[in-house]
């Protein structure tokens, strides 16, 4: 009988349409998605979770987008596999097929698998798509790599196939065993939710291997595979049969097949089917009780009345009703249950970087909570909007409903807002349950008005836009099941897809330019535009909302022809009118802001930039080499006028022809929306070319400027915000914490930054490939340094005014300040020479001042951020104190950290300042007990040391020059840390960097340079430099390399070009090493390499004397890797440290032994020591001096034998 | 107070021609309106209930244009579609309440009187806060009879109402039915001849979309007197009867078929004459 009811669904199933769909729609995707990896879409690419230079076939990119389209599939799966039983019970067929001569093992196993078996055989569109897809002629050959049929087969058998199993297990469950189909639906969003926790937590250093064993989908335990893997390694390794995956997927189907087995044990035929008959006999009111008909009581009768109030009165019935109806809905209250248990679950995460949370400050947990519900909303505004419009039909009381004197308009928007009052209410839960996560963590500034405004005034319209679109989408499709397809698929192009497709937010359904939130600036300049698009959206969505009363199902005549026909008739004079209204509001708003975004602003999509960069490579490459003048001296005045959005920029400039040949012309870059009051050189020159889109004017002088000559350079200019652009105005000048650098002002030569740096691109316009830094012995390249090429060490001196209630800043000493009218006015001054890059801050702040050595030491931030600014005021202190001490001298007379608006996420440092981004460490929480990376506190000792390493030693323009400056400064900023750490806490820093650097180099787009040749990567800037000093500083000790350092400093800070590079540092290094080291800097410097160094076996046994014999076998290996990370092992020979750990006082096993640097040159190793005290652990380099991708298992515990 | 309809055609977009062409005038009263399953009477009612389109023709009631003026018409109509459910978990009190509110009885006092005497005519008071997904099929109608009658309507239409309700209950319906005002106009669609005998004063039969006989019952009977010829007969000689004569009807008495032939004379001498009946009246126009 089994393979009856087996046949029967694989029959059922193959006859199906929908089988065919989904098939399609599963092959569709696939296909699309090779197809965009391999280029085929201009524009489009897929964000898969890592980067890299990987090929759009790479098993990887198979293995992950297979998984990915089974979480997509849980929708699928649910369809098939969770319908068979229940299928028997809707269309009421179970009586009959109870009566047949079936075990129960049959029924449910065959119908499980029958159905199971043709889910596997619709995913085989997902490894068919994409092989097919992969095959495709027009795909970009540079990124089609080999083909091979395991990587399409792999991920079917370990992931489609038990995917398939366990959730359709587990919707077979739900829906056999509730009888509800609706159950299916909520099993599905607990499935994704889990999920989404699970991939979250990931980011969590600690519960990685449990996230990754609770991932329904298997995909967290791949990215934990893979997470360190080079390009190189993606496009040719096939996933491993890691431990980790294997016990996923076996504590998935074990779970499945647990599930099954309750199934199995508590379904049972009599109860299918006696449950109801049970609920009958409950439900059925006995006739015997009644009376016989009371003939002698008259009717009651009251005349009706219609008028405004009844219909007011009835809209508030129904609305009530429907909105107490979702809000007791069990269902609804399961979506919102798992909305907030997915938040509790990740709200450890909040604002987390470098794996320290911020402050639960309120924007942040707004920000959190909306992105984890969006999701749900949207579910529970398309689910629901199902359930009103149906609601009548679903009951079949639909012809009693639609025969009462109420009117559609009524019934629809009673309906709509009982939704709309649902949306309300969501908002208030995600308003306290962000109080609560608040009083969690210990924050009590709930700041109201933040919730308020972000919620009801900023997220909720949107909301309320989606659910106007939901209705018109629902009214008007008229099949319950074929329109939530249709809104979701709605979304899914209006969220993914319409973005990159229009760009413009005009196009894109209740879109608005960014309106982010600082706590600085508030919601800033954007309230305005974002009124504006919500404005001309409404109006569509009421236009929709219009529509959808025309075309509103009343009756039972439902054929589209009756329903056109009805609609005509449906067109009455008010709502003629109201439709003209919304549309010509719609169309007045829409015209108003494409005035404000296309004309007043300047609007251009990525095509036209695209063109715009390539054209201006094409024509002024050729002046890439023009020598221009450089800049010796600069005054400005900058105007801030914050609450106007505008600056006046005023420029006296010195230029001088450093070259020996004349100057004739120049090119004169001027951001072309800046409005030019004056522009004067004190030499006759004219305008030869004014290439105002290309941001550029050709200038020529007559006479032209002698070798060695000088001229002065000034201009008048005003920068003003007018309207509002598309992308969400200039984030630069802002009504509190305006930010502007060297960017805003004028400067000189060819813009190697504007060029086009996509490589497919490049490759489809015919432009050559990149060339990334020129090399070091480039000599024209070493005439600039990498900061700035318009001028070398400058005079520089400015004023800066600003409104009365902030304050104006710049570098420099003080040297006057005074108000004129209502502005402040400030004059500073620089006494010594510095790079030509400067900023100027305006805003209000909070001050915290300190001193070092009568410098004084300050801290600029907005009010409420204090909680880390004692940290960097310290760390700034003990950065002055060793650095002058260890280095030379600082230059400034004062070092002042300015917080500044979120809307960039950076610290930077000019002479004697930094600006602090907002969002970067001022409301980081940093516990440091636990935390070991007090990244406030390493930022402003990173930013410190860059007072000394750029601002008195700047490199060449060349490769390598950042080692000279992001290195060092990480290395000095090491050195202050280090003095407040702990080793077990420096081991976890390193490891943190380790990691870093390891997962930053597995998404390099084109190729690792060694730390010599450093090309300005992140992972080595940051990460590869303070593991490879660190190491450094071991061998050769810290006294060493700091005289190494002044010694450095002595020679080349302040020079003028040429400018020194990387390798004049390690010149320097090489003095202070002794000649058996100097192979390091082969491996630290010249090579990328790697170490596989672990403990095989540790045991000791007492000996005779109270003493302890212990016996190490260890193994240690080396490679080189190449530049996209092809390893090449070579053998080791090294000194590698040798440590073994005893119980220290409080009993952890952290107190060392014995530490001895020891000779390896074998793979495999033994070692005999003896020692005084019981051994706990043993092994090699714990201290991080190795780069080695597996760290754990370097030290490990000591086993005792026995004689 | 008469509700005219005249020459209503309609067709569904799968081709079936379900009104042709129909006219008719419906007085105060009980009106019936017999026919067959399939014969029109649902769209019909329907299209009075303004939950349906016609394609060509009018409907006037007291002046009001029923195709156009729907929610003049729904204002003033009670509604017992031919089947309906309710929403899930709801007392009978309670949506009666909920009807009786959207049908403007705004006044919560009025309103709990209107409910309570409707609860108490129909017999359900005693089960008013018991779940309506509950009750049984007579029951579950007379909850339909019981919202219909909201609001004094002077129109008001039930479709097949006892269709598959059991003897005692059907005659508890049509008691409740006849209770119905007699200055408003109640029309009730059925298959069933005594529904019509027992309650209307008026009846129409309809068929394949077309009116076949509109009148007074009591007349149409009348107007077969001493034409109804009745005869058991062997069941191998029906067909031979159903050729020669103009049989009616044939149904079964003590396992023999009893037939009934309309014809003016005695076809022949086994033939017994028999008073005719509404059944009689039904069957020979449809037949």
């Amino acid at each position: 009988m089994f393979l009856q009811i087996f046949i029967f669904e694989l029959r059922y199933r193959l006859k199906r349409p929908a089988t065919y769909i989904y098939w399609a729609i599963l092959f569709l995707m696939a296909f699309l998605s090779i197809n965009i990896l391999g280029g085929a879409i201009d524009g489009m690419n897929i964000n898969m979770g890592y980067s890299g230079n990987v090929m759009a076939n790479a098993p990887i990119n198979v293995y992950v987008i297979t998984t990915f389209l089974t979480i997509f599939g849980i929708l699928i799966i649910s369809a098939i596999v969770g319908n068979p039983v229940y299928r028997d019970f809707e269309h009421e067929t179970h009586g009959l097929f109870f009566t047949y001569p079936i075990t129960k093992a049959d029924y449910l196993f065959g119908r499980y698998l029958g159905s199971a078996a043709i889910c596997i055989l619709v995913f085989t569109a997902v490894s068919l798509g994409l092989y097919i897809g992969s095959l495709m002629p027009w795909l970009d050959p540079e990124k089609i790599g080999a083909n091979k049929f395991i990587y399409y087969i792999q991920p079917f058998f370990i992931n489609i196939i038990p995917n398939i199993l366990v959730f359709g297990a587990i919707f077979f469950s739900l829906a056999s065993l509730t009888r509800k189909i609706l159950a299916n639906y909520v099993g599905a969003v607990f499935l994704f939710v889990i999920y989404g926790v699970t991939s979250s937590l990931l980011l969590g250093i600690e519960n990685k291997t449990l996230a990754a064993i609770l991932d329904p989908i298997g995909m967290t335990p791949l990215y934990e595979i893979i997470k360190y893997w080079t390009p190189a390694e993606k496009n040719a390794l096939t996933i491993p049969l890691d431990g980790l995956l294997i016990a996923n997927r076996l504590v998935w189907l074990l779970l499945g097949g647990l599930t099954l087995f309750f199934t199995y044990k508590r379904f049972s035929f009599g109860q299918f089917t006696k449950e109801i008959s049970l609920k009958r006999l409950k439900k059925t009111v006995s006739n015997s009780t009644e009376n016989v008909q009371n003939s002698n009581i008259a009717f009651y009768f009251t005349e009706p009345i219609f008028n405004k109030q009844t219909n007011f009165r009835n809209w508030l019935r129904i609305t009530k009703i429907e909105f107490l109806n979702i809000l007791a809905n069990r269902y609804f209250i399961a979506i919102l249950f798992a909305g907030i248990a997915f938040l509790f679950s990740t709200n450890i995460n909040i604002g987390s970087l470098y794996d320290t949370n911020t402050y639960p400050v309120t924007y942040q947990v707004i920000e959190l909570l909306n992105s984890q519900f969006f999701m749900f909303i949207l579910i529970i505004i398309t689910f629901f909007t199902g359930e009103l419009i149906w609601r009548e039909r679903g009951s079949k009381l639909n012809e009693i409903f639609d025969a009462l004197p109420l009117k559609n308009s009524l019934t629809l928007t009673a309906k709509f807002s009982a939704l709309v009052f649902i949306e309300f209410f969501i908002m208030f839960v995600i308003l306290l349950t962000g109080i609560v996560i608040q009083i969690n963590s210990g924050y009590y500034n709930f700041e109201l008005d933040v919730y308020f405004k972000s919620l009801f005034l900023i997220l909720l319209p949107n909301y309320i836009l989606y659910t106007m679109l939901a209705f018109f989408i629902h009214v008007l499709v008229n099949n319950k099941f074929f329109a939530h397809a249709v809104v979701v698929i709605f979304f899914l192009f209006n969220f993914m897809m319409a973005p990159s497709l229009f760009e413009h937010n005009l196009f894109i359904f209740g879109a608005n330019s960014s309106i982010p939130y600082s706590d600085m600036n508030g919601f800033g300049n954007q309230v305005f535009s974002y009124t504006m698009f919500k404005l001309y959206w409404f109006a569509f969505a009421i236009i929709l909302m219009l529509l959808a009363n025309l075309f509103f199902v009343r009756g039972t005549d439902t054929s589209m022809k009756t329903r056109l026909a009805i609609a005509k008739k449906r067109i009455n004079k008010p709502m003629a009118i109201s439709i003209a209204s919304a549309l010509i509001v719609f169309v007045f708003m829409g015209a108003y802001i494409f005035y404000n975004t296309n004309v007043l602003n300047e609007y251009t999509t990525r095509d036209q930039d695209i063109e715009q960069q390539y054209k201006y490579e094409i024509n002024y490459k050729k002046y890439l080499d023009k020598a221009h003048p450089r800049i010796t001296d600069v005054y400005i005045e900058t105007h801030i006028f914050p609450h106007q959005l505008k600056l006046h920029l005023i420029g006296n400039y010195k230029l001088k022809n450093k070259t020996n040949r004349d100057i004739d012309t120049i090119m004169l870059n001027i951001n072309h929306t800046n409005k030019i009051n004056t522009l004067n050189f004190s030499r006759p020159f004219d305008i030869i070319s004014n290439n105002k889109k290309d941001n550029f004017k050709l200038i020529a002088f007559n006479p032209p400027i002698s070798a060695g000559d000088s001229i002065l350079f000034d201009y008048d200019m005003l920068v003003e915000s007018r309207g509002f652009s598309a992308l969400g105005g200039n984030s630069r000048i802002l009504t509190n914490g305006t930010f502007i650098d060297s960017h805003m002002f004028p400067g000189f030569g060819y813009e190697k930054g504007n060029e086009i740096v996509d490589r497919k691109k490049r490759k489809e316009l015919k432009l050559p490939p990149t060339t990334g830094m020129p090399e070091m012995n480039d000599s024209a390249a070493l005439m600039n340094n990498y900061v700035n090429s318009d001028g070398d060490w400058i005079h520089y001196e400015a004023i800066v005014s600003t409104s009365s209630d902030q304050i104006g800043i710049t570098s420099g000493d003080l040297v006057k300040e005074w108000k004129e009218g209502d502005r402040n006015y400030y004059h500073y001054k620089m006494d010594q020479k510095v790079l030509n890059f400067f900023a100027f801050i305006s805003a209000k702040y909070e001050v915290k001042k300190d001193k070092w050595n009568d410098i004084p030491v300050e801290v600029y931030y907005q009010k409420g951020h204090e909680y880390n600014v004692d940290y960097m005021l310290k760390a700034m202190k003990m950065s002055l104190e060793y650095y002058s001490k260890n280095l030379s001298p600082y230059q400034f007379n004062q070092l002042r950290i300015f917080e500044f608006p979120r809307f960039s996420s950076f610290v930077q440092a000019f002479p004697g300042m930094i600006p602090f981004s907002e969002g970067f460490g001022f409301i980081a929480k940093i516990d440091t007990e636990m935390d070991a990376y007090n990244y406030p506190f390493f930022i402003a000792a990173h930013e410190t040391a860059h007072q000394w390493w750029a601002h008195q030693v700047v490199g060449a323009g060349v490769k390598g020059a950042t080692t000279t400056t992001e290195m060092l400064a990480q290395y000095s900023a090491l050195m202050v840390v280090k003095q407040d750490l702990t080793k077990p806490k420096m081991i976890r820093l390193l490891n943190f960097f380790l990691n870093d650097y390891l997962q930053g180099r597995s998404t390099e787009k084109d190729k690792e340079s060694t730390m010599l040749l450093n090309e300005n990567q992140r992972y080595l800037n940051y990460d590869k430099s303070i593991l490879v000093m660190n190491t450094l500083a071991n061998f050769i000790g810290e006294d060493s390399i700091n005289s190494a350092l002044a010694s450095y400093i002595k020679h080349v800070a302040y020079q003028e070009p040429p400018y020194t590079t990387s390798a004049e540092l390690i010149d320097h290094f090489k003095q202070v090493t002794p000649d058996s080291l100097l192979y390091l800097y082969t491996d630290l410097f010249e090579k990328i390499t790697f170490y596989s160094n672990r403990t095989d076996k540790a045991e000791y046994k007492k000996l005779d004397n109270g003493k302890y014999e212990l016996n190490l076998s260890i193994e240690a290996k080396k490679f080189y890797a190449d530049s996209i990370g092809n390893e090449e092992q070579t053998p080791v020979d090294e000194w590698i440290d040798v440590v073994v750990f005893a119980e220290d006082a409080e009993g952890k096993p952290e107190e060392e032994i014995y530490c001895k640097k020891h000779k390896i040159n074998q793979e495999k190793t033994h070692i005999s020591i003896i020692v005084d005290r019981k051994p706990i652990k043993a092994g090699v380099d714990p201290y991080y001096l190795y780069i080695d991708k597996i760290m754990v298992d370097n030290v490990i515990n000591v086993i005792e034998i026995e004689e | 107070m008469e509700l005219i309809i005249k020459n209503l055609s309609k067709t569904y977009t799968n081709g079936v021609q379900a009104l042709k062409n129909l006219s008719l005038e419906i007085p105060k009263g009980m009106f019936g309106l017999l026919g067959p399953n399939g014969a029109g009477k649902s769209t019909l009612m329907r299209t009075i209930a303004t939950l349906q389109e016609a394609d060509n023709g009018a409907i006037d009631f007291n002046g009001i244009n029923v195709l156009t003026q729907k929610q003049d018409v729904r204002k003033i109509l009670g509604y017992l579609p031919q089947q309906f459910g309710v929403y899930p978990k709801i007392s009978a009190q309670t949506l009666l309440d909920h009807f009786a509110a959207l049908k403007g009885i705004s006044n919560k006092k009025d309103r709990k009187e209107v409910v309570e005497s409707l609860l108490h005519k129909t017999n359900l008071y005693e089960s008013r806060s018991k779940n309506i997904g509950g009750f049984s099929g007579g029951m579950k109608q007379r909850f339909g009879i019981a919202q219909a009658l909201i609001g004094s309507p002077q129109l008001i239409i039930v479709d097949e109402p006892t269709s598959g309700l059991d003897p005692t209950e059907r005659n508890r319906f049509h008691d409740l039915l006849s209770e119905i005002g007699e200055n408003i106009i109640v029309i009730l669609s059925t298959h069933i001849v005594e529904d019509v005998s027992d309650l209307c004063s008026n009846m129409a039969i309809i068929n394949r979309g077309e009116l076949k006989l509109a009148g007074k019952p009591s007349q149409l009977i009348d107007n077969l007197n001493g034409k109804i010829w009745e005869k058991r007969i062997e069941k191998s000689s029906i067909q031979d009867y159903k050729t020669k004569h103009n049989v009616i009807s044939s149904r079964l008495f003590a396992g023999k078929p009893l037939i009934k032939v309309l014809t003016d004379k005695i076809p022949d001498s086994e033939f017994a004459s028999v008073a005719p009946n509404l059944e009689d009246v039904y069957f020979s126009t449809i037949n």
